[in-house]
Order: structure tokens, then sequence, then C-alpha cells
């Protein structure tokens, strides 16, 4: 048939070169509870945290890929060495973020001043007049051209698809047993609460229910298949989305290396 | 008429002043200074908190007994009469040629100068005295304590630890030393308030008898009672139980402390990690408890318990990460005078893979893998790629000895422990788009580990 792979060696010399073949297991960024923002390292069942890139951290999720973090000098890209891809954009107060399906940025929804914020190659820019019509409970980026919120309305949660281009209203629908805390993967995947349960609910309404005895209050993306949710105790879990496996987050007592 | 009142009026108060004179006595070198009267006695500084007591002597001075019918000091707050004085309403009498003592009290409630009169019979004394900053102690109940009063540890079991935190804060310009003394009270070591600053002191009390003990805590040289109750009591029969994944590499698990019957008193105490690698095997620093970060942590039972408590994260289990290095992990539980020890070993095993991805991409397929090797000594990696037919591509098994890799990789980040994360890339040549999959193979001393075909993206 003609196909053949070249040879062995390029397998040999590629791990040979152990600063870019064999590394510590990287999942994303992650606040810690110090407001800074960590990296995030392991895999299931054994985590711990690097070195600090950013302190004052107000907000932060994590695509694996990329971090977008809201801090007290404004809005920051990090790459997945926690090196800035931008110069702190002014922004304040609480944020929300969505990635790409590809792990690169994509939206922030300032919370304070009611702003959608897109990422470009030439950093954020704000989109005009996107109003979703209630409180943002969760962003996503399921396409390039258009936004997708969770907002809380009258104590029911609906998603609202924006276009980017002028803030035009493209969809709105009401979703039946969500509650808020919820977020809204780029896949349209929905993953809240309810009862003693997370539940993930695709976007064609199969639902995957994981036994969860704490109250989640928050949720956020740190790294690509990693979730973390804060509770209203002490303890910080992340979800790992393909397995539906739960672990605890080591509390952070101290400084780590990069 | 009126002027001849006036006249007699005067001389019965200078007759009263001829018959007292009032001194101050200096306690330490028991010597005696005459009080002015047109002056203002001024005591000295007191921190909050503190109590200064002046001692008055009354001399009588005339030729007859004279009856002390007021003795008093006003306005009151900072100042009063000492417990040891007369009662307000009663009177005593000096004979002639002698005297009496009194003490009046000044202890300021806050920072500023608070003056006061001294009044005996017809003699009236200005006193003065200033409230300074000094460091204060509260417990977390919100109870402050001033120098002298006794604070409460608490009651336990001989051999057990009780604790109770104080909050030391320091108003001053400088450092403020903290410093705990007593056979069964801790801690030994000695704290410092910055000023400005407020520090909580975990209080220690310990009993090596079962009887009432007292301590002394020391604050910036003022000294205040710490006292504690121990006990004999039934012993705590503590068993440290593990959940059923303690024995695997790469989980969380849980270890829980039921007791054989219910405790009868508080106690506080330890829960400490520690773990033991296999052979030669480096620590894994992952191996940790999730609710503190460390491998230590603080326990509680309370009366009627019929558990030990977990003082942070979840209060009924503990969380632990088993790491991804085998060994043995072992716990050692100290509460209530009882030390309990438990051990998991997690045996060497296969290389476990976590995420395992290929994808094609610009000529090259690219496998990435992340998981854990618990020997750190991975010897072979060997990938074998098929074709969209299932069939094998050429040249087949594609292996290498990656022990020189690995070995460089552990030796350089101790902080992973086993785990490890590879990419490696394929050059191809041909259609791309016909690889199909491809099966991937693991060595280490614990044999070979195989995944499930993995799909070319």
């Amino acid at each position: 048939m003609g196909m053949r792979f070249i040879s062995a060696f390029v397998l040999t010399a590629s791990l040979a070169a152990a600063q870019s073949g064999l590394t510590p297991p990287r999942i994303g960024f992650v606040r810690d509870s110090a407001n800074r923002l960590r990296a995030l390292l392991g895999i299931s069942g054994n985590f711990w945290m690097g070195g600090t890139v950013a302190r004052g951290v107000i907000d932060a999720a994590s695509s694996g890929r990329a971090s977008i973090l809201q801090t007290r000098r404004g809005l920051i890209v990090v790459d997945t060495a926690g090196d800035p891809l931008s110069r702190p954009f002014p922004a304040s107060g609480e944020a929300l973020f969505a990635f790409s399906d590809d792990g690169s940025p994509a939206l922030v929804w300032l919370r304070e001043s009611g702003r959608l914020l897109r990422w470009t190659r030439r950093g954020f820019i704000a989109v005009p007049a996107a109003d979703p019509g209630g409180s943002v409970v969760s962003i996503a980026a399921p396409r390039a051209s258009s936004a997708a919120f969770l907002i809380e309305r009258d104590r029911e949660v609906w998603r609202v698809d924006i276009s980017l281009g002028d803030g035009a209203l493209l969809f709105a629908a009401k979703l039946p047993g969500v509650s808020s805390p919820a977020l809204l993967l780029d896949d349209g995947t929905l993953l809240f609460a309810r009862n003693s349960s997370l539940v993930l609910r695709n976007p064609e309404g199969d639902e995957r229910a994981i036994a969860f005895d704490n109250a989640a209050i928050r949720f956020a993306p740190v790294g690509r298949d990693w979730i973390l949710i804060d509770t209203t105790t002490t303890t910080h879990l992340v979800l790992r989305l393909s397995t539906g496996a739960l672990f605890e987050l080591p509390e952070s007592t101290q400084e780590a290396r990069r | 008429m009126i002027p001849r009142l006036l006249f007699l009026t005067a001389a019965g108060v200078l007759g009263a002043f001829a018959q007292l004179e009032l001194t101050l006595y200096d306690t330490t070198n028991q010597t005696e200074s005459p009080l002015d009267l047109s002056q203002t006695l001024d005591v000295g500084p007191a921190a909050v908190c503190q109590t200064l007591t002046p001692r008055i002597r009354i001399h009588n001075i005339s030729g007859s007994p004279v009856e002390i019918e007021t003795l008093e000091v006003a306005p009151l707050g900072a100042w009063r009469k000492d417990s040891r004085d007369p009662l307000p309403g009663s009177s005593f009498v000096i004979s002639s040629a002698s005297f009496r003592d009194v003490w009046i009290d000044f202890a300021p409630p806050s920072v500023g100068t608070f003056p006061a009169t001294l009044t005996v019979n017809n003699l009236q004394l200005s006193l003065t005295g200033e409230g300074v900053a000094a460091p204060e102690v509260s417990d977390i109940g919100g109870k402050n304590y001033c120098p002298g009063d006794q604070i409460y540890v608490g009651r336990t079991q001989v051999g057990s630890t009780v604790q109770t935190v104080l909050k030391v804060t320091n108003p001053t310009q400088a450092p403020v030393p903290a410093l705990v003394s007593g056979k069964d009270f801790g801690p030994d070591t000695p704290s410092t308030v910055e000023p400005g600053d407020t520090q909580q002191v975990m209080i220690t009390f310990t009993p090596s008898i079962p009887n009432a003990e007292m301590g002394m805590l020391t604050v910036n040289g003022m000294a205040y009672t710490l006292a504690g109750d121990g006990f004999v009591g039934p012993l705590l029969q503590p068993s440290l139980q593990f959940s059923a994944n303690a024995g695997l590499s790469s989980n969380q698990a849980q270890v829980s402390i039921p007791l054989a019957a219910a405790a009868t008193a508080t106690a506080a105490g330890q829960l400490t990690l520690s773990f033991q690698p296999s052979g030669t095997l480096p620590d894994d620093p992952a191996i940790l408890l999730t609710a503190t970060g460390s491998r230590t942590t603080s326990v509680l039972v309370n009366p009627g318990d019929t558990a030990v408590h977990f003082q942070a994260g979840n209060p009924d289990h503990c969380t632990f990460q088993t790491g991804t290095t085998a060994g043995t992990i072992a716990f050692t539980l100290t509460i209530g005078g009882v030390t309990s020890t438990a051990s998991t070993t997690i045996p060497g095993a296969l290389v476990a893979l976590d995420l395992a991805t290929a994808v094609a991409q610009n000529g090259t397929v690219i496998v990435s893998l992340a998981g854990f090797d618990n020997t750190h000594a991975a010897s072979r990696l060997a990938f074998t790629f098929y074709d969209t037919a299932g069939q094998t591509i050429a040249p087949g098994l594609i292996q290498s000895d990656v022990s020189g890799p690995f070995s460089s990789y552990y030796a350089a980040h101790p902080e992973a422990g086993g785990a490890f994360s590879l990419q490696a890339t394929f050059p191809v040549s041909g259609d791309i788009s016909k690889v199909g999959g491809v099966d991937v193979q693991f060595t280490n001393p614990a044999g070979t580990a195989m995944t499930s075909r993995l799909p070319v993206h």
C-alpha cells in the first residue's frame, strides 16, 4: 500500500529530548485559596500544584491550552507555560470565560459592566449591544460567530445565543430542570447540580448523574476535560468530564516549582 | 455676726488639718514620703488592664484619737478603694501618734489620663494616673483577660491534649513576646507578636497527672494564669480503617477512625502520614492528605463520639492521595494518650495510562500518553500502527528502550512521583489518512501493559 512509518528512531530521538517529549502531566491552571494562579499538574487521583504565575486573581478559567484570568490589573491571557499572551485588558469585577473547541481563548463576560468581550489576534475587543437579558450563569463559544449564555430569569435557566457580529439574539430556550450554578460547555453539554448529584446533560438531552454529596457554588474549567467545583465547604473538587470521576484538589499550602 | 461665723468654720477646718498627715508608703523599700496636699500625686502609667495600688498611710499627729468618718476616692471607674479598705459608711479610729494604711486601686479601662480625689475626713489629695496601650489577650469567644486573670484551658484525660486558642493583640510600637510555662502546658516555643499585629496562640494542656494544674502565659512580662484539669478515664481504642482503593496508586483513598467504645472525654490529637518507598525509590510528595495539603492533620473526639473526627475537610474521613510510587503508606494516630498505627502497601504495578490519544497532523502521527509507572523503571515502549482496514502498517512493531529518558526524567522531576506525560511523533510516508489506529505497549518490572487500540483522529 506504500504507506509506512519512516523510522523507530524518531521516537527514540523524541523521548531523548526530555524537555519536549517527556514532562510532568499538566492539566491547566487553577486559582488557589490565596487568589494565586497556579499550574495544576497530575493525572486522575494524583494532583499537585505548580508555581504561581499570577497573584491577585479574581476569576480564572483554563482550557489546558490557554487560560484567561481576571486580576486586579485587568484581564490577562496566558499560555500553557503561564506566560502572558497579551497586555492586561482594563476590566474589573467578576468575569466568566469561554474557550473555543481547540482550547484557544474565546469570550469573556464581565458581570459588573454587563459587557461581552471576544478574543482576537489583537487582544480583547467588545461585542456591541450584547445583552442576553438576564443574570448570566455561564458562557460558551460553540461557534466562532456566536456566544451562548446560560442566564437565570425568574428562577429559571435559559440558554440564549447571541451573534458576535451585531449582538443580535439568535436563539433562546428555557432549560427545564436546570438550576444555577450551571456550566455550558462548548459542545452544548450542560453541567449542573440536582439533589445529591451532578448532572451532565448532552445536547440531545441524555443525562448522566454523578453522586455528589456537596453543595456546588461555582463551576469553572481548569483544563481540557477538567472542571473545578467550588463548594460551600473549604473543599475544592475537580470533575473529569470524560469519566465522571470526582476528586479532591489538595489544599495548596506552599509554593512549588513552576 | 456673719463675719464671726465664717472665722469659726475656718478654724475648725484648720484643726482637722492639724490632726492628720498623709504619706505614701513604698512597700518595696519600706519608706514613707510625705504627701503635699497642694500637689497632685501621680501614681504613674499603668497598662490598660493593669492595676496599680498605691499605699497611703494616714498618721494621727494630734494628741488624741481621731475618728476617720470619710474615706473615699472619686470619681470611680479607673479608681476605686481596694478591697482591704473599710466599706463605705463605716468609720474607724486612729489612736494618737498612730497610723492606718489604706490602698487605692488604679486600673485604667482605656488609654488616657484619669484624675481623681482621695478624701480623708477634711483632707483632699488630688490623684492622677495614665492608662497606656498594652498587649491584649482574649479568647476566640471575645472574652478579654487582664494580667492575673485565670484562663481555663479545659479538662481532659491524662495523656491526651486539650487546647484553646487565644488572641494576642499588640497595639504598642515594639514586638511583644508571648511565652507559656508550666509543666504540662504548651507550646514550649515562645512566639512574638509584631507591632500592630494580632496573633493566635494555641495553648495546649496535656495533663500528666489526674489533678488540677496551673501554668502561666506571660505576655510582655505580664502574667496570666493558665488552668486545666486532668483525669483518668478509659483509654480510647481507635482503629484506622482504609477504603478499598488504598492499596492502588493514583487513587484518592479515605482513612476513617472508629472507636471501640464511645469517648468519655474530650481529646485532641494528630494523624500523621509517612511514606516508605519501595527499594531505592525516592519519596513521592503527592502522597498527602488533601484537606491540609500536607502529611498531618488535627483530630478530635468529644464525649459520646464513636469515631475520631478530622478538623480539616470532611470530619468523618480523611482523603489521602496514594501517589504514583510503590511503597508503604503508614498512618500514626496519637490521641488521648494512645498511639495507633496502620499501613497500606502499594505494590509495583503495570504502567497505567490516564490519557492516550493519537492524532494525524502534517504528515506525522502524534501519540500523546499521560499516566504513571509506580516502579519508576519503564524499560520499553512499543507501538504498532494499523490501517483503517485493521492491517498492520510497516514496519510493524516500533519499539524503543526508554529506560534512559525515563531515568533522566524522574531525576529531573522528583515532584512528579511516577507520573509522566509524553508525546511520541511518527513521520509517515504515504497517505496518512489511511492510518486507523495504534496499539501501545509499555513495559516495566511488573510486566507489559497494553492499551486497547487507540483510534487515530
